[in-house]
């Protein structure tokens, strides 16, 4: 697809005001810069310079623009000196980030962060968008306990946390120490992917389920052999270590919408099949449960008869 | 190319408009634009019809350049010594730039002019704007950006990069903080073209129409809505908006529409406002039961929950606490705005979370799991 004007108009917009600073600016660094390729930029320009009219002389006689063996620059007479002011969608994109990141701050502090979003919108932007209003709301969640700060500084820091952890399978929370080296966002909830100490291996822990967490003194080596895709599929995240595969079988009410969530196979009654690896055999028990009769987990029989024992609990 | 040349000269005619103006001290009259910017000017000397295309294209020049953000002000000139007036343009300078940005001593650490990038080294000129920031602001300014831009789906996500490459021209960005993991689900290229479609909808205040597949609803449905907002949460993005099918305000989740369409009639007509009372703040962190005025009236459960459960429902916010008993187990009392929701997800709490009240409800939920023990043939189950 062709690129629209207002995105190339954009691009030559920045490029032209990187390049207005002093000594211009290298090819590659303004490519890196305007998240752009040197060839791009470089076709951008010759959209300035060569020209297929005339009539009359426009501004580029007063417009100097230099192409180097690796700089540009360009003299614009100070129009084209500095970026335009923020648009009211990115004005918009940043009120909203910081609005989104507000929520991770206790009250107090999330107050003085939606002033200065205004403050930015008000100062920043070229028309302010006036209403004030939010009409679009991002929530990820939230930090309010600054647990995920927590955890972020420490990745940064490769140090090593002491975690109070609840598993939904055992009676009482244990405290392990995990070297933490990835924050996962899935299906709405917050993971951690580090290095379980007493598991000997890397395991995947809900922050939700983090009951209280410390940074400790200590600090870990990075294992090679951690890859972060590894982690990831279907829109889950789990380690691989000790996975069983499990296949559930979807009633065919709800096949469409199981279909968008990823790959299926079809049943002969119109439903679906999905191949499950799963580490948490109370994952995919809460899993099927939430469809109600309209999934059944079909094999393996034992996690079948964790699913029987979890409803019969609601019988009995 | 045809395509590739008529996108060309937009593309230059937009930016020597641009540059013409905005290098102006006064506003420029429409015939001075049109003498002046070579785009138009070449056509000046052909026939009435060619001119009057010259006319309609500075037109809409200058609504796609205001679409686009450049701040083009309409005023009117006076001329013959104040008999008249004539429609004529401007462009400021410190309207179209980027304020000089500047940071000044504030948290964290290094501060002041040590974060300020060589952008803003030169010495603002007379008039022109200037923002302070104190460095920990300009952190979190940064930061925010990256963060939001990197959620899957996040219908802003090019002005959240540019916006961020636009105050990189002055500030320094601090050393990126550790990358999250998305787990990104295969639809979310198509769910992005959606929720862009959908905002660009709300911005304008066009209506939207898209087919619906709403769970245990069987047939999908066909909906005509007002966008009021447009929410991620729970992982999901939804569209809250007064649904014209349904004579309400309603809550869809993107995904489960096949392509929403907006009305492409009188782009820059509005259809529509936001109803002053409206807030998309009370659909935050909203359970689904939570959501929406609800088909079967709001009903008030209370749900016991086991230790250690009960400690992952304070900790979630889920209900209120009322009670609490020495072993830690809990009771908590919920307001259901969606029953068949609420019914599933206490089913997948494996019996450790069990209504207690109103008898109806745990009724329902007993019924919901004997057809689940049906299912699996279990002694116990229901027929159906």
């Amino acid at each position: 697809m062709a690129e629209r004007a207002p995105d190339v108009l954009a691009r030559m917009l920045e490029l032209m005001a990187l390049a207005s600073r002093d000594g211009g600016i290298r090819i590659d660094e303004a490519a890196g810069r305007t998240e752009s390729t040197p060839d791009r930029l470089l076709d951008d320009l010759r959209l300035v310079t060569a020209r297929e009219y005339y009539h009359p002389p426009g501004w580029t006689e007063d417009i100097r623009i230099e192409i180097g063996a690796d700089t540009i620059t360009v003299a614009s007479g100070g129009r084209f000196d500095r970026p335009p002011a923020l648009s009211q969608r990115e004005a918009l994109a940043l009120a909203l980030a910081l609005r989104t990141a507000a929520h991770d701050r206790p009250p107090a502090a999330r107050q003085e962060m939606f002033e200065l979003a205004d403050r930015l919108d008000r100062e920043l932007a070229a028309v302010p968008k006036g209403d004030l209003r939010p009409t679009i709301s991002v929530d990820d969640g939230g930090d309010q306990e600054g647990l995920r700060g927590l955890l972020e500084a420490a990745i940064a820091d490769r140090a090593v946390c002491r975690i109070r952890y609840l598993r939904p399978d055992e009676p009482q929370p244990t405290e392990r120490l995990i070297d933490p080296y990835q924050l996962a966002l899935a299906n709405g909830n917050w993971f951690v992917i580090g290095y379980c100490h007493r598991r000997d291996g890397f395991r995947v822990f809900r922050l939700d389920r983090i009951l209280e967490a410390a940074v400790t003194a200590d600090r870990f080596e990075t294992r090679p052999e951690f890859e972060p895709a590894d982690l990831v599929d279907g829109g889950r995240v789990f380690t691989a270590a000790e996975t069983v595969p499990v296949t559930v079988r979807y009633a065919p009410r709800i096949e469409a919408w199981i279909r968008e969530k990823g790959p299926v196979r079809d049943a002969e009654d119109g439903g679906v099949f999905v191949d499950f690896e799963v580490a948490d055999p109370m994952w995919i028990v809460r899993h099927v449960l939430q469809y109600g009769p309209d999934a059944e987990l079909v094999e393996p029989a034992d996690l079948r008869d964790l699913v029987v024992e979890a409803v019969r609990r609601q019988v009995d | 190319m045809p395509e590739k040349s008529e996108r060309i000269q937009n593309t230059q005619r937009w930016l020597d408009l641009v540059a013409y103006l905005v290098g102006r001290r006064m506003p420029a009259t429409v015939d001075e634009i049109m003498e002046k910017v070579p785009g138009y000017a070449e056509k000046l000397s052909g026939s009435n019809t060619d001119r009057e295309s010259a006319r309609r294209m500075f037109e809409r020049d200058k609504d796609g350049l205001r679409d686009a953000g450049i701040p083009i002000e309409s005023v009117g000139m006076p001329i013959d010594y104040g008999a008249g007036k004539v429609d004529a343009y401007v462009l400021l300078k410190k309207n179209f730039h980027l304020p000089y940005l500047r940071v000044v001593a504030g948290a964290p650490g290094e501060g002041g002019a040590d974060e300020t990038g060589s952008g803003a080294s030169q010495k603002p000129p007379k008039g022109a704007r200037e923002v302070t920031l104190e460095a920990r602001d300009s952190h979190t300014a940064f930061h925010a950006l990256e963060s939001v831009s990197e959620i899957p789906g996040f219908p802003l996500r090019s002005e959240a990069r540019s916006a961020w490459r636009k105050l990189s021209f002055d500030l320094v960005p601090p050393p990126g903080g550790p990358a999250v993991l998305y787990a990104d689900r295969s639809d979310t290229k198509e769910l992005t073209a959606w929720t862009r479609t959908l905002t660009d909808a709300l911005l304008a205040r066009k209506t939207v129409r898209f087919r619906y597949h709403g769970i245990y609803r069987g047939t999908p449905t066909d909906r005509v809505v007002k966008p009021y907002g447009v929410l991620f949460q729970h992982g999901n993005w939804y569209l809250v908006g007064y649904d014209e099918t349904r004579d309400d305000v309603r809550v869809f989740r993107v995904e489960r529409m096949d392509e929403p369409r907006p009305n492409k009639k009188k782009p820059h007509t509005p259809d529509y406002e936001v109803p002053p009372e409206f807030s998309l703040e009370e659909y935050r962190d909203r359970q689904a039961w939570e959501l929406g005025a609800g088909d079967d009236g709001v009903l008030n459960a209370r749900v016991s929950f086991e230790f250690p459960l009960s400690l992952w429902a304070e900790r979630n916010g889920l209900g209120q606490l009322e009670s609490e008993d020495e072993h830690g187990n809990s009771i908590r009392s919920f307001e259901i705005r969606q029953v068949a929701p609420f019914l599933r997800w206490i089913l997948s709490q494996r019996g450790e979370a069990r209504v207690i009240e109103p008898t109806e409800l745990a009724q329902r939920v007993t019924h919901l799991a004997r057809e689940v023990m049906a299912v699996y043939g279990a002694e116990g189950g229901s027929d159906g």
